[in-house]
Order: structure tokens, then sequence, then C-alpha cells
């Protein structure tokens, strides 16, 4: 528990168990104290959840671009747009 | 295994979201190409008709950006033979089309597939050739 400005702060956890390489598991016994540990797991999977979520495919990124409302784009007709396409074409 | 055929009226107006049927048409067709349920194929020049319907709407580095989105989609760009050409032209004197637009149709009868367009002109004059679809 975590007191800010009066406020008791719970943060919701979950318990995981997990199978990792004895390597990795080995890095970690060296890099980490045994009390500090769930804390440096969660890091690294909201690092890698950020990571997953951020370089999505280029088909997410133009999906994400064709569904995002809050970027303006100018309110054009399919005709002028069409214009646009062909303009200057010999 | 669908075959989509995007002419550059569909993906402009898409991202412009000028109409939202555009935007719902995209979500489907994308979703299926994620799940291995249909591939996106377009003609050599889709992106110069693309980018110069960019260059006339939005200002310099914002169509740049949108031009890197469309150049990176995972689109199939047929490459026409002088065969294919034939019958285009032919198409095009058929139903009074430019050869630019009648070239996406004839990808899609040639695939089977679905000409994805917002060309409502074109649409009524070369429709009854089927494997096309209004978007409006």
């Amino acid at each position: 528990m975590k007191r800010i400005n009066n406020f008791i702060h719970t943060m919701q956890t979950q318990r995981i168990t997990a199978s990792i390489p004895t390597t990795l598991y080995q890095q970690m016994d060296e890099l980490v104290a045994i009390g500090g540990r769930s804390k440096f797991v969660a890091r690294a999977i909201k690092k890698e959840i950020v990571r997953i979520q951020t370089q999505g495919s280029p088909l997410d990124h133009f999906t994400n671009m064709v569904n995002d409302q809050s970027i303006k784009i100018p309110n054009l007709t399919t005709t002028k747009i069409k214009e646009y396409i062909s303009r200057g074409r010999l | 295994m669908n075959h989509y055929i995007l002419d550059a009226s569909f993906l402009v107006v898409a991202l412009l979201k000028n109409n939202p049927k555009v935007t719902e048409k995209w979500n489907i067709a994308s979703n299926e190409v994620k799940n291995e349920k249909a591939i996106l194929h377009s003609v050599s020049f889709f992106l110069s008709e693309t980018a110069n319907a960019l260059r006339y709407t939005l200002e310099k580095e914002k169509a740049i950006v949108y031009l890197s989105l469309i150049t990176n989609l995972p689109i199939n760009y047929y490459n026409l033979q002088p065969e294919d050409w034939t019958v285009i032209l032919d198409w095009s004197y058929t139903h009074n089309t430019t050869v630019y637009d009648t070239s996406y149709h004839y990808i899609a009868s040639l695939l089977k597939g679905t000409f994805l367009t917002c060309d409502s002109k074109y649409y009524q004059k070369a429709q009854k050739e089927g494997f096309i679809e209004l978007i409006k």
C-alpha cells in the first residue's frame, strides 16, 4: 500500500507462474534482489507491451490512422478527390 | 481466399476519413488480410495516383507521412503485360472509361476478385462486367 495525498493507493496484482530459460533466470538472479523481482518482471512485461503496441504492422498503422477521428483532415468530396488523383495527367 | 483490388479513390477516401462506409470496408478487408483470408492488389501506377491526390490535399509534411503509410501496406502490384493492355483498351472503349480506371477493374476480373472503388461514375459505366463494389 502506498499513501498519496492522504488517500490509500492499493495496486491490484495478479500472481502468475511462468517458465523462463535457466540462463535468463541466472542473469536476473545476479542483477535483481529477491524482493525486487516482481517489480523487475512487471517492468519488463510493460516494456514489451508498449513495444508491441507501437511497432504494429504497416497494416495496423494504416488502420489506426483511418480510424483515428482525432486527426483533422480536409473534408473533400469524392469527386474532388477523384479530380486530384488525375490532375495534371497527360 | 478473397482478392481485393484497391484504387486510389478508395485508399485516399479511407485515409481522409470522408466516408464511414469506406472506413468500415477497409476494417473488414484489413482484418481478412491479417487473418490470411484476403490479399490486397493494385496496379503499378496506383502510387502515382495516390501521391498526386495527397499532393493537392495536404501540406507537404503530412502528405509524405501519409504516403509512407500507404507504400508500406502489403499490396501486390500487378505487372500489366502488353496483351493485358489490349483488353483494357477494348473495355475502355466499350464502357467509355479511362484506361487508368479500367486497369483496376480488369485485374479484378483476372483474379476473380472485387474491385473496391468510390468512383460512382466509373461504376455506373462498367458495373455490368461484375467483380466491382462501389463504396458510397
